[in-house]
Order: structure tokens, then sequence, then C-alpha cells
């Protein structure tokens, strides 16, 4: 069961919730208005310190249970001044609010707490539910692109389900460079399971003071969701969120048609001294346009319906949802149904229990694997399937599969998932300043998977001579229990919250799988184990576990509301950690000016806000390939002796460990100003950051005649990254329209420190032909791409003669340019030639709301980066289909300087080099919005509160050089980084939504 | 002092209590699942035999039996050429014209591969006597 817990605790736990008593409460009520005396809707009304809270009704009316008459209320509405009013004893209030943008009295949620945003002395960034519901997709993670500054968003792919690629401020490390994700409570990987319209809010979280609560966990960043919780209201709020939508592929590639291919080929053969293929290339058409084969138009649609509501004992957040979607890609598919139930329970005056559950169901299908490469590469002149049903045969000049024969007999890959990730927590105030708090948190689910291939037979080279089933099924659990007591006490000009706190958590995972061939049937009914021939079954089970502890402090001060302090420390231990290292301590140190409030600035009227910042701290990642800490022993190195060539079990320590191993350590330096001008109608954020990693871990070449399988890891190396960060946002009222611009904008500069000693360089990005495309060096950036540098084309013999080259080239190829000045072309001439981290990331929003009717749109780009086009490269085992770019290529004395002479393969023209490297900046209409939200005088007679219909596109535009399907190209590993070897598209969406509250 | 407040204080004292609850070191400690480790190999007659098998098991290793050897013992010596498309195991193309450099990833595979069997080898010959009878 949980070690960690003990007996002793329990009893605590159990003799606090015994010890307190009910006491009397009091319920307040009053009005919410403008300042042109007209009712606010929805305002929230919190009791300070508490979550205990409100929403204003229709006619600006409120009324909260309190536990007495003299606590402190918080009036927050968004564009409004916020307000707190101190309760005296009585119980009605009527407040009016200004109309200003007002970020101040926001609460933000920070590392196991929340606080006024006016009192963050770190770099914490704030997203809005609403605007993360602007884009379609089923995956929140690829919804922020675009809305924060310093964080790049990337999506895996266009893959429904699929997720992004994440990285804050840079990419920190050689492993895991991806942020942890923290949803009500719960630490995880992914935040792919949450569904848009439960979000209440996210912040991500930037810098040390911000992130250093996370410890070994925070050096990549830290983002923090928070989903929608009930609220006490007379009334239950019921509402309806949902739309249809239409899929299309954003952009295809532009390939040759059959006639161009049939010419192209020809040329080749003639260079390379083979003999055409094709007598008459004009006799050819169009032929078949295999993307068009492949994609589809498809359809998208979420519907989401909640409960939210409460009185003074019981708060309620119900939410079913439902989202489906097919691929763009025939045959794939996401769909998702998710449950869930935040609720509160107010046991006693002080003592309040809940739960933020959430059950969820998935189901896909994944397209056949490798068919957006078959598509990309297979020759035009053959046709999908003729007449009598007979699939093309694509691999009569090339290895290609034909893909319209894929999707027949490849298309069975389905994946079945369920997982309840949540938490149950109890909260204790005690002796009026302490607060205690145990949250439970878990996150478990299981996967499967299966897979099934028929017998067919299209030709020779695309065939399966066995049906083939695979089954696999994985199972994690991962349970967090974390301990925290927090003291807050305000007296003179000081006040102050001291936190601490104990967490363990668990993690452990186990599959297994196996296959058989020969399966008695084909249909569906069939696709389990035992309708396979036992003598083909293979079989496999595997698992592992992790385990931390740790101890946290933090400490917030502030002396006449102007002077901030922050001080966190938090030591983490790790099973993951070598024996010799299992503890690290992490901290920071924060603090900041609020300008605003000194004496000197009262007498302007021109800054509302502004904030000075400076934090530094040590944050670990622990995202490192652990079992390097551990000797183990590979099994399965099988031996055959004999003449009866019997194969015997074998088995040997292969690897050197190392027991030192341990997390790498980041220190963050963070320089910030908060500005606020004209009431906060303007606002203004600027952050300079200084991020050093150490300690990064690094296969370490030793020398190879020591005979260890692979290079033990050491922690060696070092990364920096660098930048600036800006948020601007103007939010203003013009008679009866509302409107508000804002935009987003980050640099960021990465340089490899150093690779442990030695500083041998890091080769990767493995191509096609066994090159390499990446190179890692110190004073570089990580991952950059290193090959031949393209100065033009050896136009003729004199060309061949006068410049250097290798030797082998001949007219019409690359002539690369000679770096070294040696006289001739060698490996030795590669330099560096690009690389995929971008150098500027920014996005721009507009929007406005008059008379109902809202409209918006939102802009996201990058800059300063660069793409290979690995597949370009690929000229699989024959003459496959061509990028209409060739048809610009070389064929005769000056019809070309930059386009080579076609060949299929081999130095120069498809080494690694320029001739691949694109540039990767674009910049993408990411939504734009129309909406109508129906009068209340109208749907008020159908007892409805809200009803809004919208237009909206997703990726409608995306202006951008690659030739590629998509300028996202992204990979999670930071040394194989922006190569395309196929990918599957991204799609532009339309669709249709209605919103409804009753 | 009173009785309620001498309730809270003990209950607070309660609270901090927990938090004094040592971490025992070795609930951090995690096996590997599924796989030895040398603290409990080298055990038995059984992994004497096993650490053998794994040193003849590098003769069926790709490095010294497939691609990189092939080339640099056949190709190399012009007992064989380099066929098939150009594409295809591109640098055995290399070997076949006699432009690879220092840096090629053929000897170097195949010495690897050598190594490393001489790796178990030892391996095998340090901890097989030590195993108890």
């Amino acid at each position: 069961m949980i070690k960690g817990i003990t007996l002793r605790t329990v009893a605590a736990l159990w003799l606090i919730l015994a010890a307190w008593s009910l006491q009397a409460q009091v319920t307040v009520k009053g009005k919410v208005t403008d300042d042109a005396h007209e009712p606010l809707i929805g305002v929230n009304i919190l009791v300070k310190n508490s979550t205990a809270g409100t929403v204003s009704e229709l006619d600006g009316t409120f009324e909260l249970t309190v536990p007495n008459p003299y606590v402190t209320l918080v009036f927050t509405y968004v564009g409004y001044s916020g307000q707190e009013v101190a309760l005296k004893g009585q119980t009605a209030i009527d407040v009016t609010m200004s109309y200003g943008s007002q970020l101040l009295n926001e609460v933000v949620v920070v590392g196991y707490g929340t606080q006024r945003k006016s009192d963050v002395t770190g770099s914490v960034a704030s997203v809005k539910s609403e605007d993360i519901q602007k884009i379609a997709t089923s995956s929140v993670t690829q919804a922020l692109q675009g809305k924060v500054a310093g964080v790049q968003v990337t999506a895996s792919s266009g893959r429904p389900g699929d997720g992004a690629v994440v990285r804050v401020r840079g990419v920190g490390t050689f492993n895991g460079a991806a942020p942890i994700y923290v949803v009500d409570g719960v630490i995880l990987d992914n935040m792919d399971f949450l569904n848009s319209s439960d979000i209440e809010s996210i912040e991500v979280l930037k810098d040390a003071s911000a992130a250093a609560i996370y410890g070994t966990r925070g050096a990549n960043g830290v983002i923090m969701v928070t989903t929608k919780k009930g609220r006490q209201s007379d009334k239950t709020h019921f509402s309806l969120n949902s739309y249809v939508g239409r899929q299309q592929v954003a952009q295809k590639i532009d390939l040759v048609n059959a006639r161009e291919y049939a010419q192209l080929s020809n040329e080749a053969a003639m260079n390379i001294g083979t003999p055409k293929p094709f007598a008459d290339p004009d006799a050819l058409g169009e032929g078949t346009d295999w993307q068009d084969v492949i994609f589809r138009d498809a359809m998208i649609q979420n519907y989401n319906l909640s409960a939210n509501g409460g009185n003074d004992k019981i708060l309620f957040n119900l939410s079913a949802d439902v989202f489906r979607q097919e691929g763009i890609v025939r045959s794939s598919y996401f769909n998702r149904y998710s449950f869930r139930a935040n609720n509160e329970y107010r046991l006693t005056k002080d003592v309040k229990v809940g739960h933020n559950l959430m059950y969820q169901f998935t189901d896909n299908n994944n397209e056949p694997g490798g068919i957006l490469f078959t598509a990309y590469t297979a020759d035009p002149t053959v046709v999908a399937r003729d007449s009598a049903g007979n699939f093309g045969n694509t691999s009569n000049r090339s290895n290609v599969s034909n893909p319209a024969a894929q999707l027949e007999y490849n298309d069975y890959n389905r994946g079945y998932a369920q997982q309840l990730i949540g938490n149950v927590f109890g909260e204790v105030y005690i002796l009026r300043n302490f607060t205690f708090r145990s949250t439970f948190n878990f996150s478990m689910g299981n996967s499967r998977g299966k897979s099934f291939t028929p017998e067919f037979f299209v030709n020779d080279k695309q065939f399966n001579p066995e049906s083939i089933l695979s089954v696999s099924l994985n199972r994690s659990r991962d349970w967090q229990w974390e301990n925290t007591l927090t003291y807050t006490k305000a007296w003179d000009l000081h006040r102050v919250t001291v936190l601490g706190g104990v967490t363990s958590q668990a993690r452990d995972f186990e599959n297994w799988g196996g296959s058989r061939r020969r399966l008695v049937g084909d249909a569906e009914e069939f696709y389990y184990l035992n309708a396979g021939d036992i003598e083909t079954q293979t079989n496999f089970n595997g698992a592992s576990q992790e385990k931390y502890y740790s101890y946290l402090f933090r400490l917030n001060y502030a002396f006449k509301d102007r002077y901030l302090l922050t001080a966190s420390f938090r030591r983490d231990g790790s099973s993951k950690f070598g024996s010799e290292r299992r503890f690290g301590n992490f901290m920071s140190v924060a603090a900041a000016w609020r300008v605003i409030e000194e004496s000197f600035m009262r007498n302007q009227d021109f800054f509302t806000n502004l904030k000075l910042r400076l934090s530094w701290g040590v944050l670990g990642n622990d995202k490192i390939p652990y079992t390097a800490a551990i000797p183990t022993v590979t099994g399965n190195l099988n031996a055959v002796f004999g003449t009866t060539e019997d194969l015997l079990f074998g088995a040997t320590p292969t690897r050197l460990a190392n027991s030192f191993l341990q997390w790498e350590e980041s220190n963050t330096t963070d320089i910030g100003i908060d500005i606020g001008v004209l009431n906060n109608r303007l606002t203004l954020e600027v952050d300079r950051y200084i991020r050093k990693t150490f300690e990064i871990l690094l296969p370490v070449p030793i020398p190879d005649y020591v005979g260890s399988e692979g290079d033990p890891y050491v922690n060696a190396a070092n990364l920096e990254n660098r930048g600036w960060e800006l948020t601007l946002n103007w939010r203003d009222r013009l008679g009866k329209v509302t409107y508000h611009i804002g935009g987003i904008g980050s640099y960021n500069q990465n340089e490899v420190l150093s690779l442990g000693t030695g500083n041998e360089a890091i080769i990767a990005g493995a191509v096609s032909g066994g090159g390499f495309s990446t190179r890692s060096e110190v004073g570089i950036p990580i991952g950059s791409f290193y090959g031949y540098q393209v100065e033009g084309i050896y136009q003729n013999q004199a060309d061949l003669d006068n410049f250097p080259k290798r030797g082998d080239e001949k007219p019409g190829d690359l002539r690369f340019a000679d770096t070294n000045g040696d006289g001739v072309i060698s490996t030795d001439d590669r330099v560096f030639i690009g690389n995929a981290l971008p150098d500027y990331i920014y996005g721009f929003n507009a929007g406005l709301e008059f008379a109902g009717l809202d409209l918006s749109v939102d802009f996201n780009g990058v800059t300063g980066n660069e793409l290979y086009n690995a597949k370009k490269m690929d000229r699989f085992f024959g003459v496959t289909n061509f990028e209409t770019s060739f048809l610009d290529r070389w064929n005769g004395e000056n019809t070309s300087n930059t386009e080579p002479r076609v060949t299929n393969g081999g130095y120069p023209n498809y080494a690694v080099s320029e001739r691949f490297i694109e540039d990767g900046s674009f910049l993408r209409l990411r939504s734009v919005m129309l909406g109508y939200t129906l009068p209340e005088s109208l749907i008020g007679k159908i007892k409805m509160e809200r009803l809004r219909i919208y237009f909206s596109a997703t990726n409608p535009i995306t202006w951008s050089s690659y030739s590629g399907y998509s300028p996202e190209v992204t990979s999670e590993s930071a040394i194989d980084n922006g190569i395309d070897r196929g990918i599957y598209p991204i799609a532009k969406v339309f669709t249709f939504g209605i919103q409804a509250g009753f | 002092m009173t009785y309620r407040s001498i309730t809270r204080y003990a209950i607070l004292t309660l609270v901090l209590a927990v938090f004094s609850t040592a971490c025992k070191q070795e609930w951090l400690e995690v096996k590997p699942q599924g796989e030895l480790t040398t603290g409990n190999f080298f055990q038995e007659e059984d992994h004497a035999v096993w650490a053998t098998n794994a040193v003849y098991s590098m003769l069926r290793d790709w490095n010294v039996h497939a691609f990189n050897y092939i080339g640099m013992t056949d190709i190399v010596s012009d007992d064989t050429d380099k066929g098939s498309l150009i594409n295809d195991a591109i640098f055995l193309g290399d070997i076949d014209n006699f432009t690879l450099d220092a840096g090629h990833q053929s000897p170097a595979g195949i010495w690897n591969g050598y190594y490393q069997s001489i790796y178990r080898a030892n391996v095998a010959i340090e901890n097989i006597p030590n195993i108890p009878k």
C-alpha cells in the first residue's frame, strides 16, 4: 500500500476534524452597479482569504453567507477596477465599480496557493478561458500558442488527439525540456485530457520566484490550470457550450504531375546512365494526385454541459463533455468523453473537504503507418485503383506502397483509454491565521492498443503473407500526497504569509502486449490473440517505478503594500537519482517595489500601476534518462552453438552506470517591470531573463576500447538561454463599443556553454543515406543544422576545373563553398547552416464588442528559424515523386544556379547541405470569431440567462514560405528538432457554435 | 487560556508533528522492475553460463557480422562490389570508391563490436570465479 503515511498522521487528521464546532453565520446582501448606475452582472464576490464566494445576478444583486460580519469582501470584474470592502458589522452593502482595465486585485494562482496580482514578485502570465475556447482543437496545450510571451507552443502534429511541444523561455536542456503541468494541484506531464470549457484560468510560472516551489521539476517552467469551481447562488446555473466544424488540410505540398514526373525520371536516367523508363512523357496527363487520395474534409464537434451552484454548505460544479474529431487523413479519428465533479463541502465553520475529479474515456484510430510519406513519394503515373478494383503498382519504379491499398489493408490501428485524474482534499482553518491543507492527488488510467493487418497481395513488394494481430495494454498510476500549513498575518504596515509543507509521490507503470499471426478470420470479432496460431505468439511485459519525497517552504512579506519580498526553498528526494545524490536543494529569492504606492506618485494620474520586480533562483529538471544510474544486466543476448544451431540465453552487464547521477540545475535571473497607465487601460509588462542550466546529462564519450555499450551518462553539459519578453494590452470603451488590442513578443538566444570534458560535439538528426543533420557544439545554439554551404552550380567543365571540388562532381551538380580554403571540398568544409529555434516569437490580437456582437482576431508567428526538409532528401530505392521545386533544375549550361541536375541520390546533390534548409518563419491568422449574444429582454422570456451563437475559423490563413504541410515541425528532442521527415498536416477549421446559459 | 484555545494549540502542535515525519531513505530506493542488476547477478551457476553465452552472442551482432563487416572485409578487398541502388547503404559506397575517411562509420563500427566482445569476455573472466559454489 502507500508507504509514507503513518498512523500518527491519520490520527492527527481525525482529531482535527473532531475538535471543531459550528458557529453562527451571517448572510450579506447587496447590489453592484457601475458609474452609470447600471447593474453589473457576473461580478465575482469573494470573502478575502477564503474561497467562499458568489457572483452577482442579472439585476446586480448578490447574497453571500459569511462566517462573521467583519470579513473583507473582494469584488472583481473584468474591465473594472476591483474593490475590497471591509464589513464593519453591516449585512447590506451597495458597491459601485468604475470602468478601467484592472488587473491588480485579480487573484492569480501560484504554486500551492493564490496571490493578488499586485503582490506577485515573479513572472506569472495569465490566460483566460475564453481565449483558449476560441481554438477548435482537442488539445488545450495547442490552444496556448501565441498567448503568452516567452512561451513557444508548436503543435506536435495535426493528428486528432495529438498535443504540442512547449518551451518556456527557450530550450533548457538536451533531455526533457518540457514544463510541468499542475491541474488543480495535481502535478502531471501533460494536460491534453482537459476540456477547454472546464477551465477557469491558466497561469504560466516562468521565472525562479514563481516556479521554485516546484523544486526539481520547475526548471522548464510550470503551467498551472484551475478548473471551474462552484459558486454560491440562489439557483443552479446551467451552461451549454457546443460547436460543430469542418476541417480541411491547410496547405498541400506542390508535387509534380504524371507528365512532369516522367520527364524528370527520364532526365535522371540519362544523368545516371540507365535506360529511360518512359517512352513518351507528353502522352501522360495529370495522373494521380496521391494527396487527394488520402485527405478528406473532416468533421469536428464538441458539446459541454455543466451545472454550477451552491449554498453556504456545498459548492458544486459538474460537467459532461463529448468531443469527436475525424482526421483529415482518412481512417484517423479521436473521440473523448469526460465527466467532471468539482465539489466542496463545508463541514463546519472551519473545516471543509472537497474533490476535483475527472473521469474520461477516449478512443481513436491512427492512419496507416507511413502513409504521409508514401503519398508524398508515390508514382503519379499509376492509378490508385483501376476499374476492376486492382490497386495500381506504385512499386515498379521505386519501393513505395500504394497509399490507397494502405488505406484498405493497414487502417486498423485502434486505441482505447480511460483515466481518472483529480484530487480529494481537506482544509482546516486554525486559530484564525493558520490553514492546514491536505490533498491526495492522483492520476490513474490504462490504455489499450490493437492493430490488425490482414493477409493481402497488391504486388510483389507490397504484400502481407499472413494476417497479424498485435495488442498492448498500459497501466499507469500516480498518486501524490501533499500537506501544507499556511500562516497569514497582517499587522500595522506588514503582511506576511508563510507556507510550509511535506509531499510524497509515487508513480508506477506497467505494460503488456503480444502478437499472433494467421488469425482464423479477418473480421473485427476475431481480433483477439486466441484467434491466432499459437506457434506464432510473441509477448512482452515490463514495468517501472518512481518515487519522490519533498519538503517545501515559502515566505511572502509585504511592507506598506509597496515593498515585497518572496523567498522559497524546496528539498526534493527522488528515486531517479543515483544513490549518492538522492536529495537536492532548490531555492529562490525575489523582491518587488510597487512604485505606484509611493508618496511621490500620488500627485500624478498618468500612471495607475508601476512595479519593478527582480528574482533569482535555482531550480531543477528531473526528466533525465534515469536508468543510467542503475547498473542493469541486459538479457536476451543469445548465442548459437552446435550443428543443431541451438539458441541459448545469454545475459551480462553491458553498460557502465553512474551512481552520482543527479538532476539538472538551472539558475535563473529575471528583472521585470509592470506598467499601467490611463486608469490601466494600457498595460505593459517587460521582462529580461538569463537562464543557465548546469549538470545536463550527456553521454560523455569514453574510449571505444573500453567496450562499454554506449557511453555512460554524466551530468556534464551547460546551456544558456537569455532573452526579453513583452506583453502589451489596451482596452477601452468608445461610446457603446468596448474594444481591446493586445500583443506579446519575445526574443530568445540559446547557446551551448559546455559539453563536458573535451567538449566533444554531439551529432544527431539522422537523415536518409546515413548522414546526420545537426551538430551541437560549444558557442552555438543547441541542435543547429550542420552541412555544406551552397555557392552555386558547376555550369560546365571549365567551372569544374576552376572551382574546388571533391573530384566526382559533374556539370549541373551543386557547388559547395570551400570554407576552409584548402582548395578541395571535403567533410571539413561543413559549417553551421541554420537552426530550428526561433529568434522572435510573437502574437497579437484585437477584438470589439458592440450591441451584443463580438468580433475577435488572433495572429501569431515566429521568425528566425530554419527547417530541414529531410523528406526531400529521401530518394527511397528508386525514382520517387518530386516536389515542383525540381522543375527549375539545371539541364544545360546556365539554366539554373540554384537547383541542380536531376539525379537520384548520392554526393553532392543529396548530401546534407543548404539545399534542404528552408525558412521556417511564419505568420498565422490563428483565429477569427464573430459572435452574437441575444439581448436579455428576448431570452429572459424563455427563462434563459444567456444565448450566444458564433462562427469561427481556426488557422484559416498561414503565411509561410515553407514548402511542406506546415512550418510547425518540431520534436521533444532538442538535438533532433525542425527536421521534416513527413508530418501529419495541420488543418484549417471552420466552426459554428452555440453557447447557452440557463 | 480558555479550554478552547488550549485545545486549539494542542491540535496545532499535532499538525506540526505530522511534518516532522522523517522520510525513510529506503522508501526512495526503487528496484528496476523486470531486470537484473549487478547487485543480484553473478550469484549462481546459471549466471556463469549466461555471461559466457553473452560473449558469443556478439558474433551475431550487427557491427561484427553485417554491413560494417562486409564493408571492411569483402568490399574493401574488392572481393565484392557494392551493388544495389546508390542510396541503399550509401556509406558502403564510400568504401567501394575509397572515399572514406578516418571518421567513417564502418571501421569504427567493427572495432566497436570487437571491443564490446572483449569487454563481455573480461566481465565474465573477472566475475565468474567469484560466484558462490
